[in-house]
């Protein structure tokens, strides 16, 4: 009994010992399709792109944060037209508890006049497990990452920190693999992704449901707002269009505006752009380039907005 | 409290430790702990779940008892007995399927009833320790074996957590004695155990929740599905449901075994079958050799003319299929099994595979290979009909599995993942093969290496383990039977 017992705890000790290079060896050999409880995805989407060049971006008008629907929502091509020096910081799955480490990363350097804030509801109901992957992968590893995976608590985050970490010390810091964005996507400087224009055919018949707001990510998003608060940056909470399918399954909309308005400024564009479904998104979620065309003109239109933001 | 949470691990660590730690001089003692863990386990899901299984053990322990202080009344109380179990299977498993049909049938005949509907709970693993009850009465009456006059011993044989839910379902005549012995702690014993509950949950959280993703999808939304997606999702069907259930009964050895018990083997590698009668004789095999024994032998098994044992073959499937769940869905897989079994029993070969293949070989030859093939797919397809919720949803499947779509690419919204799920699925069949002459896949394997080696071999196991497992705590299929 007791060379059992001896034998499991060593074993233990053994096997615990031999995950991480194991974990190491699989991160570095195996490619990164593979799907697994690793999600170290470095250069696979626009984020590695974007925060290249947020480590060289400076007072810009307007720094807009928050989801995919930031960064397929915002143009800033449009934004510089009107004028306007406008850096979208958005990135995938992109949740308050990420916002929240981005901001804490770069606020002091970038130094907005004035925050977009894009809130799109699901993501404060979410965990936050592939946000955080996404800046694992994509960004350099700290202390916050380490906060941030304790607040997860998900065998994803860790193993993904972990090699994160591992990736971080053993690659210098300006060794960036190939990015590969998919043949549809295109990154604009500014951190704006543009798609091939498509049209979204299958409309899914979404349930009708409450979104219920994850503690940690309500929690993180009041600390956003009290960070920005603590600056003096300005800031606006958005909520970019989505289809109406998707947007008329929330049940409890009027409690998730009530909520938002009292953290600040607080526009619902789902309810200021007529939009058609088919037609302006290219999934049943993202605008397409069209109607991202039409929000981003409307959001123009609205003076309050960016007087506020920019006085 | 299922075998693949953390509740579970840290249940079974306390109930380990007191085990041993009341020593093996006190057999009354580990029983006892052994019973309280058992219904603790079982109350986890709910407590009046208890009440049921308490009282099915003491009317089973007591009718057992009467049978052989009666020898006027024995039949009386084996009536007793078993009309109370299948009264109280009935009552919760099938009470409202029967008013539903019995609705059904009247409304063809103009009638329109008006029946009253229970929503009752169906008590989990309800309609295994019934069999278990029913094996110890049965074997009692027919003199099988002698009714133990220990409540705790009869009690720990109904209500043995690891088996309790999903099986195997046991026999008096292999547990019981296994209670009243004194346990020593084996080592070899209970190293074999972990081994087990480690393929066990490399089968369920690897292989089978991680099916269970796609085969959700298909299922749910097989009206809109090519062909080729729906031939995918019944082919990862096919390995969800072995890997959860034998995952299952490997969980439930492995911790027996650590407990110092040996149970009743259950699966032996089904899938490497050579024809529906071999399967039958690898898959499930507790419950399998459950109907031999108390059903289809009493009804006369195949030592009658031609006919009856025709009509026993399918008496034994349909009661099979219908024993898994109040639904016409589970009667049409049993039919089916037994449309399968019927040129076997007319050509007199359903005993011409008897032996593990390819034994000794390391590649089957290619009669071997096709029959493997040919018994697979008939298998694959039987499961569209235990899988669907309705029998017109397994018809409306089917016709769109046999469509021209089904020459097409299969097309799933996370590509890698489905890949992944495949590559995983052709990396346990390697396993599985290499190791179908053992008990479980890696029961031999590097178990004569040097410890350094042993461990790494077990350490990458746990690694894939971590590194694959599905998150969803995917409760086990078997639980709601």
């Amino acid at each position: 009994m007791k060379k059992f017992i001896r034998a499991v705890i060593l074993f233990t000790l053994f096997a615990a010992c031999l995950y991480l290079p194991l974990l190491f060896l699989w991160g570095d050999a195996v490619p990164y399709w593979v799907y697994t409880n690793l999600k170290y995805k470095r250069g696979h989407d626009s984020t590695l792109f974007m925060l290249n060049e947020a480590r060289h971006i400076e007072n810009p008008d307007v720094l807009i944060l928050g989801s995919s629907h930031a960064y397929r929502g915002f143009d800033v091509r449009i934004f510089n037209k009107a004028g306007y020096k406008v850096f979208n910081m958005g990135s995938s799955s992109q949740t308050p508890l990420q916002t929240y480490v981005l901001l804490q990363r770069y606020l002091k350097t970038i130094r907005p006049k004035c925050v977009v804030y894009e809130v799109y509801p699901e993501t404060f109901e979410n965990k936050g497990i592939e946000g955080a992957a996404n800046l694992m992968s994509n960004d350099r590893n700290d202390s916050l990452s380490y906060d941030m995976a304790i607040k997860i608590n998900n065998l994803i985050t860790y193993n993904t920190l972990a090699y994160g970490y591992y990736y971080d010390f053993t690659r210098s810091e300006n060794a960036n693999p190939e990015i590969n964005l998919p043949a549809v996507d295109v990154y604009v400087p500014g951190g704006y992704v543009e798609k091939t224009v498509t049209y979204f055919k299958n409309l899914p018949s979404n349930e009708k449901a409450d979104v219920i707001f994850n503690e940690n990510q309500r929690d993180a998003f009041e600390k956003c707002i009290a960070l920005l608060k603590k600056n003096h940056i300005k800031y606006i909470l958005v909520f970019a269009p989505v289809p109406k399918s998707k947007y008329n399954s929330y049940k409890n909309k009027s409690e998730i505006a009530l909520y938002f308005k009292q953290q600040g400024l607080y526009y619902d564009y789902n309810t200021k752009v007529s939009l058609n479904d088919s037609l302006h998104f290219f999934d049943d979620n993202h605008l397409n380039q069209r109607g991202v065309e039409l929000f981003n003109y409307q959001l123009l239109k609205n003076k309050a907005i960016f007087s506020h933001a920019i006085k | 409290m299922l075998f693949n949470s953390l509740q579970f691990a840290g249940f079974f660590m306390l109930v380990f430790t007191c085990y041993w730690l009341a020593g093996t001089k006190r057999l009354a003692l580990q029983n006892t702990l052994l019973v309280v863990a058992s219904y603790y386990f079982y109350c986890c899901w709910d407590w009046r779940f208890g009440i049921l299984l308490g009282f099915s053990t003491l009317l089973d322990f007591y009718a057992a008892r009467a049978i052989t202080a009666s020898v006027k009344h024995k039949k009386k109380w084996l009536y007793v007995a078993v009309t109370i179990n299948l009264g109280l299977l009935c009552f919760f498993k099938y009470y409202n399927f029967f008013i539903d049909s019995a609705a059904v049938l009247l409304q063809n005949f103009g009638l329109n009833p008006n029946f009253h509907f229970l929503s009752l709970v169906l008590p989990v693993g309800i309609s295994f320790y019934t069999f278990h009850g029913l094996s110890y009465v049965i074997d009692v009456y027919k003199n099988r074996i002698a009714p133990t006059k220990n409540i705790i011993d009869y009690s720990l044989f109904v209500s043995f957590f690891p088996l309790l839910v999903a099986g195997p379902i046991e026999r008096a005549t292999h547990l019981l004695p296994q209670i009243q012995t004194p346990r020593v702690f084996n080592y070899s014993l209970a190293v074999n155990g972990l081994r087990q509950i480690l393929w066990g949950l490399i089968k369920k959280l690897v292989i089978a929740d991680n099916c269970a993703y796609f085969v959700n999808q298909v299922f749910t939304q097989y009206e809109t599905q090519s062909g080729s997606n729906l031939s995918f999702g019944v082919f990862l069907f096919t390995f969800q449901i072995y890997g959860d259930f034998s995952g299952y009964t490997d969980i439930a050895t492995g911790v027996a075994k650590l407990l110092g018990f040996n149970l009743l083997k259950n699966f032996n590698y089904p899938y490497f079958s050579r024809d529906i009668a071999e399967f039958w004789r690898r898959w499930h095999i507790s419950l399998t050799s459950w109907f031999k024994d108390y059903l289809y032998i009493p009804l006369g098994g195949s030592r009658g003319s031609r006919i009856k044992t025709i009509r026993n073959t399918f008496i034994i499937f349909l009661v099979s299929g219908f024993w898994h769940g109040a639904n016409y869905t589970f009667i049409a897989w049993g039919l089916l099994h037994a449309l399968y079994f019927l040129p076997l029993l007319l050509g007199g070969t359903n005993r011409k595979n008897t032996t593990i293949v390819a034994a000794g070989r390391l590649i089957p030859s290619l009669r071997e290979a096709l029959s493997i093939m040919a018994t697979f797919s008939l298998v694959m397809f039987g499961w569209i009909f235990f899988r669907s919720n309705t029998l017109s949803a397994a018809f409306g499947f089917c016709r769109r599995l046999f469509s021209l779509s089904l020459f097409s690419r299969p097309q799933f919204d996370n590509k890698p993942y489905a890949l992944t799920v495949f590559l995983l699925i052709v990396a346990f069949i390697i396993a599985e093969w290499l190791g179908r002459e053992n008990d479980f896949a890696i029961e031999k394997t590097a178990v004569t290496w040097p410890r350094p080696l042993r461990w790494l071999f077990y350490g990458i196991l746990v690694f894939i383990l971590v590194l694959f497992m599905s998150f969803s705590e995917v409760p086990f299929i078997y639980f709601q039977f």
